[in-house]
């Protein structure tokens, strides 16, 4: 049964206590408890599982140092998934800042989308399909769609997390979503339920 | 019942979010989406290529929720706690558990045997600083980057083996927990060492493989020379001994 709210939070700010008086049995708990979701988040944010392991090692080398400001205000997975969201963003920016040298835009020299008359993909995509089209999205419209679709951030959300507008949040979406249709495109239906 | 509105094509990929919540999602149903609905539904029944978006839209919005937590490999761990045991202001709670209960941490460390010893380890900090800054950048691209590679790793091996020879000849002067929190942390590094011999046994090329190792070696350097620095940090313990 989930615990009530406030029990967690309680739960939190004690793990928070006793990582930031040394304990490492409780950092460690909160390594377990919460590195999966983060990694998941990172790995389809950045596209790279090499970046990920990275910023999953600064995102929990951060809070360690931060642990001190924890107030339990949210709950702890809360806290480290906003650290983990701002943590890949300035890498992202960092990295399209660096790509902007020798490219106009990470999302510059867009097809446009294909009409079809017809579905192109099967009703039920597996995982690991999906996975692998969104690793090959641009890196701007690819972290758009991550926090809305596969995170459940509203646009609105996603706009300020970005530091773009709403509007431009949804047309990213929209672009991630017309470059999955192709990159999923032709992918065998007998294959697809079995991940 | 006739839509109050028509939408274009981009009107309804505009929308799209709006109306499959309103269709799939936890608010589906509302009357507040009622005319959106109708107007989204009333250009779908026209419209020759929007049902075809609409099912591959849906299509994947309904895969991107299924998407799972990733276990991330164990290393990361490793390395996170020994990044954190390596952490500045972390520094300073790690000396604070290698105190423990007493209070009087220093007077857990005796004292250090000999001048000689404190020599030793000073010479090596300062080798070992000397020849890492003299080390060459190490180059992961192009021809000769192997090369590069090996230099390096062989640097780092031969600043880890003077290190463990000081940290040896100082060992006992280091309280049994003291010992133990630093072999630990010693041991998290040496499986990331591990980790990465072996990938590169496999793909001796592999630049990733490369530069893990060479962040390991690196950290290992670093965890030794904390060890060094904390040894030299060790004041005489008859002056906590007799306040």
């Amino acid at each position: 049964m989930a615990q009530p709210r406030q029990l967690v939070r309680a739960d939190d700010l004690e793990l928070a206590r006793r990582c930031r008086e040394g304990d490492a049995a409780a950092f460690e708990t909160v390594y377990r408890a919460h590195a999966g979701r983060l990694f998941g988040l990172l790995t389809r944010m950045t596209g790279s599982t090499q970046d990920a392991e990275d910023l999953l090692q600064d995102v929990f080398v951060q809070a360690h140092r931060k642990l001190a400001g924890f107030r339990g205000e949210s709950s702890l997975g809360t806290w480290l998934y906003r650290l983990a969201v701002n943590q890949c963003l300035d890498h992202l920016r960092g990295k399209q800042s660096r790509m902007a040298r020798t490219t106009d835009s990470l999302d510059a020299g867009d097809a446009p989308e294909p009409a079809a008359a017809v579905p192109v993909l099967p009703e039920a995509i597996a995982r690991i399909d999906l996975e692998r089209a969104i690793a090959q999205l641009p890196a701007g419209c690819r972290a758009a769609f991550v926090l809305h679709d596969v995170e459940g951030l509203d646009h609105r959300e996603v706009g300020a997390a970005l530091g773009i507008s709403e509007g431009t949040s949804k047309s990213q979406v929209h672009k991630a979503r017309m470059k999955l249709r192709v990159l999923l495109r032709g992918v065998p239906r007998g294959a697809l339920e079995a991940v | 019942m006739e839509p109050d509105r028509y939408l274009t094509c981009e009107q309804l990929a505009e929308a799209l979010d709006e109306y499959l919540d309103g269709v799939d999602g936890s608010e589906a149903g509302r009357s507040e989406d009622r005319p959106l609905r109708a107007a989204v539904d009333a250009h779908l029944a026209e419209c020759a290529t929007c049902p075809a978006l609409v099912a591959d839209v849906r299509a994947i919005r309904q895969a991107a929720r299924t998407l799972e937590p990733m276990a991330p490999p164990d290393h990361v761990w490793h390395q996170v706690r020994a990044r954190v045991s390596l952490d500045t202001p972390a520094r300073t709670s790690l000396f604070e558990r290698l105190r423990g209960p007493s209070p009087g941490w220093r007077a857990a460390f005796q004292p250090l045997a000999a001048t000689a010893a404190l020599g030793l380890l000073v010479g090596s900090l300062a080798w070992v600083g000397t020849r890492l800054t003299e080390a060459p950048p190490v180059e992961m691209a192009g021809s000769g980057a192997l090369a590069e590679f090996q230099l390096a790793e062989a640097e780092y091996t031969d600043a880890i083996e003077r290190l463990e020879e000081a940290a040896e000849a100082a060992g006992p002067q280091l309280d049994a927990l003291t010992d133990a929190t630093l072999q630990s942390s010693i041991d998290d590094i040496d499986v990331a060492i591990g980790d990465a011999r072996d990938a590169l046994a496999r793909e001796p090329g592999d630049a990733l493989s490369q530069e893990s190792l060479l962040d390991a070696l690196g950290s290992k350097v670093a965890l030794l020379q904390d060890t060094v620095a904390l040894l030299g940090d060790v004041e005489p313990a008859t002056e906590e001994q007799n306040p």
